[in-house]
């Protein structure tokens, strides 16, 4: 089963992704900011990585950095809201995969998900 | 959809104007260098980029025949690029020939334009009959493909920039993007708005269509991607197809029927200068200031008017101003003049056209060098140089290069060599224009001077080398020689001198027979300010042009004569005619007899003719500033206009040239000022 990693500050929106997710056949780890979504990363190494870009202690832009330095092969997808399109430019330049727009649409997150995971 | 709000302002077209005139000459100068030189990847990229840009601006303003024809050219660049057509001299005519096409074309959105609007037809068949015939044996085809990828995103696509760069960067893995709509940086800043994204990719080696087209479907949002061989999609050039013809717009035409050396020139534009965006900031720091100078100015006005008592602090004030304000006002003269200024490269540029043009039709080959195309110079004088110089490079390839036998048979490179160049000789600029050809033959310039009637036999057997090579530069020499449109229409040297003298500027000729010839002319750096000679008469100030005053003589009365209407006087053996500025309005009046004191007398120089001006006393040499008489000018002849002296006093610049030909009363000079 593949493992996703599901970052956001909010613990309402971790719960409704890992919902999703658990449903559809994934296995889901959490964090709740940037530097434990590394040190996350570190642990579990997941196959993709739901990115939120504002949150506390460590934002999403900082934390996708951190994750390409350790894995430049890492899969992560940030999750953004309208407005903030010069700081998802910054992460496909970064080397994000891609992005999605909140509020979640679970489709749009399945299909982003299991186009990087390749299932 | 022809509401106003779409409609074109005058602005408008006159920057398409400018915009698209300039990258003709540009794509104009590279075709030339095409042929030159052979394939250039990187150049033929850039000619492909400047038609393809053209053939956008005539979309977005509407012009279908010109944008129509713009796309053809662009095509045949890229299957010069792609290894399809050979740039042979033919194909080249055929893309000079609609590069002129074009150049009407784009004169034809010009508010008033009344001629003739161009049939493009003939020139769209010429270039593909031409594409047809000399398309390169398949065998030579290495050179690698340019794919067009033209990519929609769903419509409800949230952030397509971001989309827009992930196909970017899955392109960037396939090959190099040359090319894309919107660009890389507009993409990178997020500046995109439609949902379409179109780039051009010149592919890695075994990457397929297929593959590319995979790739990009990947990418999230994509709805859908189409890849062509070298296609440039129709759509993403001509802009949004609502909007109008704009050749309508119906203007008193300003009667420009434009002369032969205008027509190379393709100017429209004459007016417009282009300013360093550091120096428009400069001027913009000086006005604030000066205008916060002005602000004090007024303030110290209240304070004055308002108390009876003098008062120190307001002078002491008022001081500081003053020299606030002059230091910002020299400031901003040097700013503006230095804003004037121009680099000789938009005046040379053309030349390798002409040049080209001339020998092909003289069948004469000529390698042609432009040197020193950075050397800036006032834009005012740009234009007034641009004959003299196109009369000098005719002269060059007309008469100086031989053809290609004659030069062999003198034991000489077959293709003659033919050099412009320009550079800096303190306050004035130096362009030289140099050919390697058979050189003027000093007898021959003096029998024909004979011939003429310029000067006699005897005149011309003692006239040293030097003096009869500048014989060339008389009124009458060249004139009906030949009117041919190669050396020009019967004008002769004596004109691109008189031009150049005009400007206070020189020409000199050197030539060795066999090793060819030299011009050299030589003007000051700008037209605005020059040096002059203060003088005084009649109470009143004037301003001679430093450039055309010989020497400064004071003369006992006793010296003058009277001949006929006019009074001369004799100088160290010469006759020198004189012209009295005391009583300029009252047409040369002659010198009081009686005085007691000398003359004092100004000899100034227009051509080969010299004349004393009488004054009453000198002021000294300055810098002055010209201002144009406005309406007056044709009312006062005899002065270029006037200067605002130091004290606020005005003096009139004297026009050297009309002054002589009033003494002198000839006729020829009357014709031509």
């Amino acid at each position: 089963m593949p493992l996703a990693l599901i970052v956001d500050d909010a613990a309402f929106i971790r719960l409704r992704t890992r919902k999703l997710l658990e449903e559809n056949g994934y296995e889901v780890e959490e964090a709740k900011d940037g530097e434990e979504a590394i040190q996350k990363y570190k642990e579990v190494s997941p196959d993709v990585v739901l990115l939120d870009i504002t949150m506390p202690v460590m934002d999403g832009i900082t934390a996708l950095k951190g994750i390409k330095s350790i894995d430049p092969q890492a899969k992560v997808v940030m999750c953004t809201a309208v407005g903030q399109q010069s700081l998802v430019l910054e992460a496909i330049k970064a080397g994000a995969n891609d992005y999605l727009l909140k509020p979640l649409d679970p489709e749009k997150v399945l299909a982003s998900v299991k186009k990087l995971v390749g299932k | 959809m022809t509401s106003d709000k779409y409609a074109f302002s005058e602005e408008d077209i006159k920057l398409f104007l400018d915009e698209t005139l300039e990258m003709l000459e540009v794509l104009e100068e590279e075709i030339i260098k095409l042929e030159e030189e052979g394939e250039d990847r990187e150049l033929l990229q850039d000619m492909f980029r400047l038609a393809h840009t053209v053939k956008g601006c005539a979309g977005t303003i509407g012009h279908n025949r010109m944008s129509d024809l713009a796309h053809s050219m662009e095509d045949v660049f890229s299957r010069i690029r792609d290894g399809e057509l050979m740039p042979d001299q033919t194909l080249v005519n055929i893309l000079l020939d609609t590069l002129d096409a074009l150049r009407s074309l784009a004169v034809e959105v010009t508010p008033g334009f009344q001629g003739e609007k161009l049939d493009i037809e003939s020139y769209l068949t010429r270039l593909e009959t031409a594409a047809s015939k000399t398309a390169k044996p398949s065998e030579t085809h290495e050179t690698s493909p340019i794919y067009g990828i033209s990519v929609e995103f769903y419509e409800d696509t949230a952030m397509p920039a971001v989309r827009a760069l992930q196909v970017l960067q899955v392109l960037g893995e396939l090959g190099t993007v040359v090319d894309s709509q919107p660009s890389a940086s507009q993409i990178s800043e997020g500046e995109m708005t439609g949902f379409n994204f179109f780039a051009v990719l010149e592919p890695a080696l075994s990457v397929t269509l297929e593959q590319i087209s995979e790739n990009v479907s990947d990418v999230p949002d994509v709805d859908s991607v189409e890849c062509s061989l070298d296609g440039l999609d129709e759509e993403i050039c001509v802009s949004e197809g609502e909007i109008t013809e704009v050749n309508g717009i119906e203007e008193e035409d300003d009667g420009s029927s434009l002369g032969d050396s205008r027509r190379i020139l393709g100017r429209v534009s004459d007016h417009a200068i282009r300013v360093d965006i550091d120096a428009f900031d400069r001027l913009v720091r000086i006005t604030s200031e000066m205008t916060i100078e002005q602000a004090r100015l007024v303030e110290m006005q209240r304070r004055l008017t308002q108390s009876d008592a003098f008062e120190l602090e307001v002078v002491q004030g008022l001081e500081q101003v003053i020299s606030q304000m002059s230091r910002l006002s020299t400031e901003l003269q040097e700013e503006v003049m230095k804003a004037r200024m121009t680099p000789l490269a938009h005046l040379f540029r053309r030349f390798p056209r002409m040049v080209r043009d001339i020998s092909t039709k003289l069948g004469k080959q000529v390698e042609f060098i432009v040197e020193g195309e950075d050397t800036e110079l006032d834009r005012a004088l740009i234009d007034e140089v641009a004959d003299p110089i196109i009369h000098l490079l005719r002269n060059s390839v007309g008469h100086g290069i031989e053809h290609a036998e004659q030069r062999l048979a003198a034991g000489k490179h077959e293709t003659g060599r033919v050099r412009l160049a320009a550079g800096y000789a303190e306050d004035r600029v130096i362009i030289t224009v140099e050919d390697d050809g058979r050189g003027i033959d000093s007898r021959r310039v003096r029998e024909s001077a004979v011939r003429k009637g310029i000067i006699t036999q005897d005149v011309a057997a003692a006239l040293s080398e030097e003096e009869a090579i500048d014989l060339l530069f008389r009124p009458g020499f060249s004139t009906a020689v030949e009117a041919d449109d190669v050396s020009g229409r019967g004008v002769g040297l004596d004109i691109v001198r008189s031009n150049i003298e005009k400007l206070g500027g020189t020409v000199r000729v050197k030539t060795r027979p066999d090793e060819g010839t030299t011009f050299q002319v030589s003007v000051p750096l700008t037209l605005a300010v020059f040096r002059a000679l203060l003088v005084t008469a009649s109470g009143q100030r004037f301003a001679i042009p430093l450039s055309g005053v010989v020497e400064v003589a004071q003369v006992p009365v006793g010296k003058v004569k009277s001949i006929g209407t006019g009074e001369v006087i004799i100088l160290r053996g010469r006759v020198l005619p004189i012209f009295n500025l005391n009583r300029f309005a009252t047409d040369n009046a002659g010198i009081e007899r009686n005085r007691k004191d000398d003359l004092i007398m100004v000899v100034v120089r227009y051509e080969d003719s010299r004349v004393g001006i009488i004054v009453d006393s000198l002021l000294g040499e300055q810098e002055v500033v010209i201002k144009s008489l406005g309406i007056l000018s044709g009312w006062v002849t005899g002065f270029l206009g006037a200067s605002v002296l130091g004290d606020g006093r005005i003096a009139l610049i004297l026009d050297i040239a009309r002054v002589i030909e009033k003494t002198l009363g000839r006729g020829r000079l009357q014709d031509r000022l």
